[in-house]
């Protein structure tokens, strides 16, 4: 690397900014966020839309937009690059909802969720349908979780805190905040699994 | 999700290999056995899904609060969280502060008649402030953990990250200057010499000045002052200038 140091200086912030959302880095993620929301609630108040759908088709996008991010689906050269691609996504997700039968037969309006995929074009789920069903199966699982284990859990999954950072904080000694952590995601696993059999 | 006991070993061996906290061996063997091992593989998945329940459900949360400050037209950081936050770390400064001046005396009893040089090490030696730089996309996120470690004086956990990507680019300037400065944060000055001279070897890093900087730093400490003055000559930082102008 470094053969051209002025390129590689110039670049440097964008890298900063992408890998900082790949690493849920708070201020990178609320300025993303900031940025572009007026642009979408513009776009759907204009297109017979409320705030409040704005707001649920523009928070569906930008997680789409912070996974694809993450798993070097879509790799943005610049800061820029981001906002559009997040416009984008936002913009097509409110054109789908649009041209869906949920809102053509506007059955019960308020309550619609945009993000949802329809699974009754056919039987068979896909895989990623799938891995998204199971994906919000355990997040109900983690929103039951009790509290000590729902904290210690973000600091390492979501924070990236290293665990000697997070025994620090728990004044736990090294062993102990690994075991809780252990534990913490078995019992995560077994509420899961209740909530499938259900 | 079937029911099936894990232990907390396999537990662990399969979050460090999801966040990225295996040595290169180890991922390697690990990444073999998950080719032939189903069970395993099954394991993998479902922890990873938890893991990004974890990570999702906590960015959702997240975007509430960024959208409540939005209608609230100025930026508001007081969340719940962010106060429970600020008040540990109110305590956390106390108590790092009293450590501070604990260590700071016993230091003080201890090496009350250092040296000279040493005076002007400790004087001049700050660890650089730390940048995130480009290298290709895979070995970013590694870089970048190892980044946020540096940034909190967690050297150890740094040069921990840092030395498995230094076996596969041994040449780059970037890698070998920031381990050497982290070498240096730990007094392990034979290392710090090692590979801020390796980072020297690439004739365009960015990194010239402030690597011969800290290499004339760590000359210093281990009480070279000529090779220190030599290293520092080759330098145009301001604190280099200023650092040969005291030691000659």
């Amino acid at each position: 690397m470094a053969n051209n140091p002025t390129v590689l200086k110039q670049n440097t912030f964008t890298y900063h900014f992408v890998e900082a959302i790949k690493f849920n880095d708070e201020s990178a993620l609320r300025t993303l966020y900031k940025n572009n929301y007026f642009k979408i609630e513009t776009l759907v108040l204009k297109n017979s839309g409320t705030k409040e759908q704005a707001k649920d088709i523009y928070q569906e996008a930008f997680i789409a937009v912070w996974k694809n991010v993450k798993n070097n689906k879509f790799s943005p050269e610049n800061e820029t690059a981001i906002n559009g691609y997040l416009y984008t996504i936002a913009k097509n997700k409110w054109m789908d909802y649009l041209r869906s039968p949920a809102y053509k037969k506007r059955v019960s309006y308020d309550t619609v969720k945009i993000a949802e995929p329809v699974y009754s074009h056919s039987e068979k789920l896909d895989n990623a349908e799938v891995f998204d069903k199971k994906l919000s199966v355990a997040m109900e699982a983690f929103e039951v979780l009790e509290e000590a284990c729902k904290s210690l859990l973000i600091k390492f999954y979501f924070e990236k805190k290293s665990m000697r950072e997070i025994a620090i904080e728990l004044q736990l000694d090294a062993a102990s905040a690994r075991n809780k952590k252990y534990r913490c995601m078995q019992t995560l696993r077994g509420l899961a699994l209740e909530i499938t059999e259900k | 999700m079937k029911k099936q006991n894990q232990s907390q070993e396999e537990f662990e061996q399969i979050d460090r290999y999801l966040n990225g906290l295996m040595k290169q061996e180890e991922r390697s063997a690990f990444e073999k056995s998950l080719k032939t091992d189903t069970h395993l593989r099954q394991q993998v998945e479902e922890v990873r899904l938890l893991f990004q329940a974890v990570e999702e459900h906590s960015l959702r949360n997240k975007l509430e609060d960024f959208h409540e400050e939005l209608s609230l037209g100025q930026p508001q950081l007081k969340s719940k969280e962010s106060l429970e936050k600020s008040s540990f770390n109110i305590k956390y400064l106390a108590i790092a502060a009293s450590l501070v001046l604990l260590m700071g005396l016993g230091y003080w009893l201890l090496f009350g008649q250092k040296s000279a040089d040493e005076k002007l090490f400790a004087q001049y030696f700050k660890p650089d402030p730390g940048l995130i730089t480009p290298m290709s996309t895979t070995s970013d996120y590694e870089f970048y953990r190892g980044m946020v470690d540096y940034k909190q004086g967690n050297y150890d956990l740094a040069i921990e990250r840092w030395s498995t990507l230094i076996e596969q680019k041994p040449n780059n300037d970037t890698l070998n200057y920031y381990l050497g400065v982290s070498y240096l944060a730990q007094d392990k000055n034979e290392n710090a010499i090692k590979y801020l001279s390796k980072a020297l070897e690439s004739p365009n890093s960015i990194f010239v000045n402030e690597s011969w900087y800290y290499l004339g730093l760590a000359y210093l400490k281990d009480g070279y002052s000529d090779k220190a003055i030599s290293s520092f000559k080759q330098s145009d930082l301001k604190n280099s200038i200023q650092i040969t102008k005291q030691l000659e």
